[in-house]
Protein backbone atom coordinates (compact mmCIF):
# COMPACT_ATOMS: atom_id res chain seq x y z
CA UNK A 1 0.00 0.00 0.00
CA UNK A 2 2.87 1.94 0.31
CA UNK A 3 3.09 2.42 -3.07
CA UNK A 4 0.46 3.80 -3.58
CA UNK A 5 -0.82 5.66 -1.02
CA UNK A 6 2.57 7.30 -0.12
CA UNK A 7 4.23 6.94 -3.53
CA UNK A 8 6.59 9.82 -3.14
CA UNK A 9 8.72 8.19 -0.38
CA UNK A 10 8.69 5.04 -2.04
CA UNK A 11 9.64 6.96 -5.35
CA UNK A 12 12.68 9.19 -4.13
CA UNK A 13 14.49 5.76 -3.92
CA UNK A 14 12.57 4.55 -7.49
CA UNK A 15 14.13 7.86 -9.29
CA UNK A 16 18.00 8.82 -8.39
CA UNK A 17 18.35 12.27 -8.80
CA UNK A 18 15.15 13.60 -8.72
CA UNK A 19 14.54 13.42 -4.63
CA UNK A 20 10.90 14.34 -4.40
CA UNK A 21 9.78 15.50 -0.55
CA UNK A 22 6.46 16.18 0.35
CA UNK A 23 5.50 18.37 2.88
CA UNK A 24 5.33 17.19 6.42
CA UNK A 25 1.26 18.35 6.79
CA UNK A 26 0.65 16.76 3.56
CA UNK A 27 2.19 13.86 4.66
CA UNK A 28 0.64 13.50 8.01
CA UNK A 29 -2.60 13.76 6.22
CA UNK A 30 -1.61 10.70 3.78
CA UNK A 31 -0.70 8.76 6.91
CA UNK A 32 -4.08 9.56 8.69
CA UNK A 33 -6.15 8.62 6.01
CA UNK A 34 -3.88 5.22 5.51
CA UNK A 35 -5.18 4.02 9.32
CA UNK A 36 -8.61 5.68 8.44
CA UNK A 37 -8.44 2.99 5.86
CA UNK A 38 -7.08 0.38 7.00
CA UNK A 39 -9.05 0.49 10.51
CA UNK A 40 -12.31 2.00 9.36
CA UNK A 41 -13.48 1.53 6.06
CA UNK A 42 -12.04 -1.98 6.17
CA UNK A 43 -13.94 -2.54 9.03
CA UNK A 44 -17.27 -1.51 7.53
CA UNK A 45 -16.66 -3.15 4.33
CA UNK A 46 -15.69 -6.40 6.33
CA UNK A 47 -19.10 -6.18 8.49
CA UNK A 48 -21.22 -5.44 5.29
CA UNK A 49 -19.21 -8.76 3.71
CA UNK A 50 -19.35 -10.95 6.55
CA UNK A 51 -23.33 -10.16 6.92
CA UNK A 52 -24.25 -10.47 3.48
CA UNK A 53 -24.14 -14.42 3.72
CA UNK A 54 -26.77 -14.44 6.87
CA UNK A 55 -28.23 -11.38 5.22
CA UNK A 56 -29.46 -13.51 2.33
CA UNK A 57 -30.26 -16.62 4.28
CA UNK A 58 -33.03 -14.12 5.95
CA UNK A 59 -33.84 -12.69 3.10
CA UNK A 60 -34.39 -16.61 1.51
CA UNK A 61 -36.86 -17.53 4.16
CA UNK A 62 -39.19 -15.12 3.49
CA UNK B 1 -15.51 -14.16 -36.27
CA UNK B 2 -11.86 -13.38 -35.37
CA UNK B 3 -11.82 -10.35 -36.27
CA UNK B 4 -15.21 -9.61 -33.89
CA UNK B 5 -12.58 -11.56 -30.88
CA UNK B 6 -9.49 -9.61 -31.78
CA UNK B 7 -11.57 -6.26 -31.32
CA UNK B 8 -13.03 -7.31 -27.99
CA UNK B 9 -9.21 -8.39 -27.20
CA UNK B 10 -8.09 -4.72 -28.36
CA UNK B 11 -10.43 -2.93 -26.17
CA UNK B 12 -10.11 -4.73 -23.14
CA UNK B 13 -6.82 -4.55 -23.72
CA UNK B 14 -7.19 -0.74 -24.08
CA UNK B 15 -8.02 -0.40 -19.97
CA UNK B 16 -6.11 -3.39 -18.67
CA UNK B 17 -2.58 -4.21 -19.56
CA UNK B 18 -2.33 -7.91 -19.90
CA UNK B 19 1.50 -8.15 -18.55
CA UNK B 20 0.64 -6.10 -15.90
CA UNK B 21 -2.24 -8.38 -15.01
CA UNK B 22 -0.02 -11.21 -15.69
CA UNK B 23 2.71 -10.16 -13.37
CA UNK B 24 -0.46 -10.20 -10.44
CA UNK B 25 -1.13 -14.20 -11.12
CA UNK B 26 2.82 -15.39 -11.39
CA UNK B 27 2.51 -17.00 -7.99
CA UNK B 28 3.28 -20.75 -6.60
CA UNK B 29 2.03 -22.53 -4.11
CA UNK B 30 4.20 -21.93 -1.51
CA UNK B 31 3.80 -17.89 -2.10
CA UNK B 32 -0.16 -18.97 -1.54
CA UNK B 33 0.25 -20.76 1.66
CA UNK B 34 2.34 -18.01 2.94
CA UNK B 35 0.67 -14.71 1.97
CA UNK B 36 -2.13 -16.44 3.37
CA UNK B 37 -0.13 -16.81 6.94
CA UNK B 38 0.82 -13.69 6.18
CA UNK B 39 -2.75 -12.15 5.92
CA UNK B 40 -4.23 -13.71 9.01
CA UNK B 41 -0.59 -13.78 11.12
CA UNK B 42 1.16 -10.11 10.24
CA UNK B 43 2.14 -9.62 13.70
CA UNK B 44 5.52 -10.37 13.54
CA UNK B 45 6.37 -10.32 10.17
CA UNK B 46 8.99 -8.48 9.06
CA UNK B 47 10.15 -6.36 6.61
CA UNK B 48 7.38 -5.17 4.72
CA UNK B 49 9.38 -3.24 2.19
CA UNK B 50 9.54 -5.11 -1.79
CA UNK B 51 12.13 -6.47 -3.71
CA UNK B 52 13.43 -5.04 -6.78
CA UNK B 53 15.57 -6.34 -9.19
CA UNK B 54 17.96 -4.63 -11.39
CA UNK B 55 17.90 -5.10 -15.17
CA UNK B 56 20.69 -3.66 -17.98
CA UNK B 57 19.12 -2.42 -20.42
CA UNK B 58 21.66 -2.82 -23.76
CA UNK B 59 20.37 0.16 -25.55
CA UNK B 60 22.47 2.18 -27.65
CA UNK B 61 22.55 3.58 -31.14
CA UNK B 62 24.18 1.90 -34.17
CA UNK B 63 24.59 -1.28 -31.30
CA UNK B 64 27.39 0.29 -29.37
CA UNK B 65 26.56 0.92 -26.00
CA UNK B 66 26.91 4.52 -24.74
CA UNK B 67 25.35 4.24 -21.77
CA UNK B 68 23.83 2.04 -20.19
CA UNK B 69 21.22 2.15 -18.16
CA UNK B 70 19.97 -0.06 -15.02
CA UNK B 71 16.33 0.18 -14.32
CA UNK B 72 14.95 -1.70 -11.39
CA UNK B 73 11.52 -3.50 -11.29
CA UNK B 74 9.33 -5.05 -8.38
CA UNK B 75 9.74 -9.06 -8.46
CA UNK B 76 6.27 -10.90 -9.32
CA UNK B 77 4.74 -12.32 -6.53
CA UNK B 78 6.69 -15.71 -6.66
CA UNK B 79 9.72 -14.49 -5.76
CA UNK B 80 8.57 -11.50 -2.78
CA UNK B 81 6.27 -12.39 -0.44
CA UNK B 82 5.49 -8.71 0.10
CA UNK B 83 4.38 -8.11 -3.34
CA UNK B 84 0.21 -7.78 -4.35
CA UNK B 85 -0.82 -10.54 -6.06
CA UNK B 86 -4.13 -11.13 -7.67
CA UNK B 87 -4.77 -14.69 -7.37
CA UNK B 88 -6.09 -14.93 -4.04
CA UNK B 89 -8.14 -12.15 -3.65
CA UNK B 90 -9.77 -13.62 -6.83
CA UNK B 91 -9.94 -16.75 -5.57
CA UNK B 92 -10.91 -15.78 -1.62
CA UNK B 93 -13.86 -13.58 -4.05
CA UNK B 94 -15.26 -16.44 -5.60
CA UNK B 95 -14.82 -18.72 -2.46
CA UNK B 96 -16.58 -16.35 -0.58
CA UNK B 97 -19.34 -16.56 -2.93
CA UNK B 98 -19.84 -20.08 -3.25
CA UNK B 99 -19.63 -20.67 0.74
CA UNK B 100 -22.54 -17.83 1.23
CA UNK B 101 -24.22 -20.38 -0.93
CA UNK B 102 -23.33 -23.51 0.33
CA UNK B 103 -23.85 -22.40 4.09
CA UNK B 104 -27.21 -21.45 2.82
CA UNK B 105 -27.69 -25.00 0.82
CA UNK B 106 -26.97 -26.40 4.24
CA UNK B 107 -30.06 -24.69 6.24
CA UNK B 108 -32.44 -25.90 3.59
CA UNK B 109 -32.41 -22.05 2.04
CA UNK B 110 -30.98 -22.19 -1.00
CA UNK B 111 -31.92 -20.25 -4.01
CA UNK B 112 -30.47 -19.78 -7.29
CA UNK B 113 -31.19 -16.00 -6.87
CA UNK B 114 -28.42 -15.91 -4.13
CA UNK B 115 -25.62 -16.54 -6.21
CA UNK B 116 -26.35 -12.95 -7.77
CA UNK B 117 -27.05 -11.15 -4.99
CA UNK B 118 -24.07 -12.50 -3.43
CA UNK B 119 -21.63 -11.23 -5.92
CA UNK B 120 -23.36 -8.19 -6.87
CA UNK B 121 -22.98 -6.97 -3.20
CA UNK B 122 -19.00 -7.99 -2.96
CA UNK B 123 -18.26 -6.50 -6.47
CA UNK B 124 -20.44 -3.53 -5.37
CA UNK B 125 -18.22 -3.15 -2.07
CA UNK B 126 -15.21 -3.85 -4.17
CA UNK B 127 -16.13 -0.82 -6.81
CA UNK B 128 -17.04 1.38 -4.14
CA UNK B 129 -13.82 1.00 -2.29
CA UNK B 130 -11.94 1.80 -4.98
CA UNK B 131 -13.82 4.55 -5.87
CA UNK B 132 -13.37 6.02 -1.72
CA UNK B 133 -9.66 5.34 -2.97
CA UNK B 134 -9.68 6.85 -6.01
CA UNK B 135 -11.12 10.21 -4.64
CA UNK B 136 -9.74 10.22 -1.70
CA UNK B 137 -6.12 10.00 -4.02
CA UNK B 138 -7.08 12.86 -5.74
CA UNK B 139 -8.41 15.43 -2.51
CA UNK B 140 -4.75 14.28 -1.07
CA UNK B 141 -2.79 15.03 -4.31
CA UNK B 142 -1.47 11.37 -5.00
CA UNK B 143 -0.66 11.24 -8.23
CA UNK B 144 -0.09 7.72 -8.82
CA UNK B 145 -2.39 6.05 -11.72
CA UNK B 146 0.01 3.17 -12.13
CA UNK B 147 -1.50 0.90 -9.22
CA UNK B 148 -4.85 0.55 -10.04
CA UNK B 149 -4.41 -3.31 -9.23
CA UNK B 150 -2.27 -2.85 -6.51
CA UNK B 151 -5.70 -1.17 -4.47
CA UNK B 152 -7.69 -4.00 -6.63
CA UNK B 153 -5.39 -5.96 -5.03
CA UNK B 154 -5.13 -4.92 -1.09
CA UNK B 155 -9.01 -4.60 -1.00
CA UNK B 156 -9.38 -7.83 -2.06
CA UNK B 157 -7.67 -9.73 0.72
CA UNK B 158 -10.02 -8.94 3.40
CA UNK B 159 -11.96 -11.73 1.72
CA UNK B 160 -9.45 -14.04 3.35
CA UNK B 161 -10.49 -12.86 6.84
CA UNK B 162 -14.02 -13.00 6.06
CA UNK B 163 -13.87 -16.91 4.84
CA UNK B 164 -12.61 -17.71 8.32
CA UNK B 165 -14.72 -15.49 10.21
CA UNK B 166 -17.97 -17.69 8.54
CA UNK B 167 -16.53 -21.12 8.60
CA UNK B 168 -15.21 -20.49 12.30
CA UNK B 169 -18.47 -19.54 13.47
CA UNK B 170 -20.76 -22.02 11.33
CA UNK B 171 -18.36 -24.75 12.54
CA UNK B 172 -18.08 -23.56 16.46
CA UNK B 173 -22.21 -22.17 16.28
CA UNK B 174 -23.48 -24.39 13.48
CA UNK B 175 -26.66 -22.43 12.52
CA UNK B 176 -26.42 -19.00 14.46
CA UNK B 177 -23.91 -17.47 11.28
CA UNK B 178 -21.33 -14.82 11.87
CA UNK B 179 -23.58 -13.20 14.47
CA UNK B 180 -22.83 -14.75 17.87
CA UNK B 181 -20.21 -14.10 20.27
CA UNK B 182 -17.77 -16.50 18.30
CA UNK B 183 -18.22 -14.70 15.01
CA UNK B 184 -17.94 -11.79 16.66
CA UNK B 185 -14.71 -13.11 18.33
CA UNK B 186 -12.99 -14.33 15.03
CA UNK B 187 -14.28 -11.17 12.88
CA UNK B 188 -12.58 -8.68 15.14
CA UNK B 189 -9.26 -10.93 15.41
CA UNK B 190 -9.52 -11.26 11.63
CA UNK B 191 -10.32 -7.39 10.89
CA UNK B 192 -7.71 -6.26 13.30
CA UNK B 193 -4.91 -8.51 11.19
CA UNK B 194 -6.20 -7.21 7.34
CA UNK B 195 -5.70 -4.36 9.28
CA UNK B 196 -2.41 -4.65 10.86
CA UNK B 197 -1.35 -5.90 7.13
CA UNK B 198 -2.43 -3.22 5.37
CA UNK B 199 -0.85 -0.33 7.80
CA UNK B 200 2.31 -2.68 7.66
CA UNK B 201 2.59 -2.36 4.13
CA UNK B 202 2.62 0.89 3.96
CA UNK B 203 4.34 2.31 6.96
CA UNK B 204 7.22 0.28 7.13
CA UNK B 205 9.73 1.07 3.91
CA UNK B 206 13.12 1.50 3.43
CA UNK B 207 14.97 3.75 1.37
CA UNK B 208 18.05 1.91 0.65
CA UNK B 209 17.42 0.18 -2.77
CA UNK B 210 18.44 2.72 -5.55
CA UNK B 211 16.14 1.68 -8.35
CA UNK B 212 17.84 3.67 -11.38
CA UNK B 213 21.43 4.41 -11.86
CA UNK B 214 22.94 5.25 -15.22
CA UNK B 215 26.63 4.64 -15.53
CA UNK B 216 28.72 5.87 -18.36
CA UNK B 217 30.80 3.93 -20.34
CA UNK B 218 33.58 5.51 -22.65
CA UNK B 219 34.06 3.51 -26.15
Amino acid sequence: MKYVLLPDSADSSMRAGSMQTVARGQRNRRTQFLFVYSYVIQFVFMWVLSREGPAALGAGDS
Amino acid sequence: MDEANYFQFSQFNRYVSIPALKHYFNVSNSYVLSKIGLVLFPWRHKPWSRQQARMATPAGPNGQIVQQQYSSMFLPPRDDLNSPDMYIPVMALVTYILLSVLLAGFRGDFHPELLGSITTTAIAVILFEIMCLKMAMYILSINNDSQLLDLVAYSGYKFVGIIVTMVTSEILTPGRGTGGWVGWTVFIYTFLANAFFLVGSAIHYERKVSCTDFYSFAH
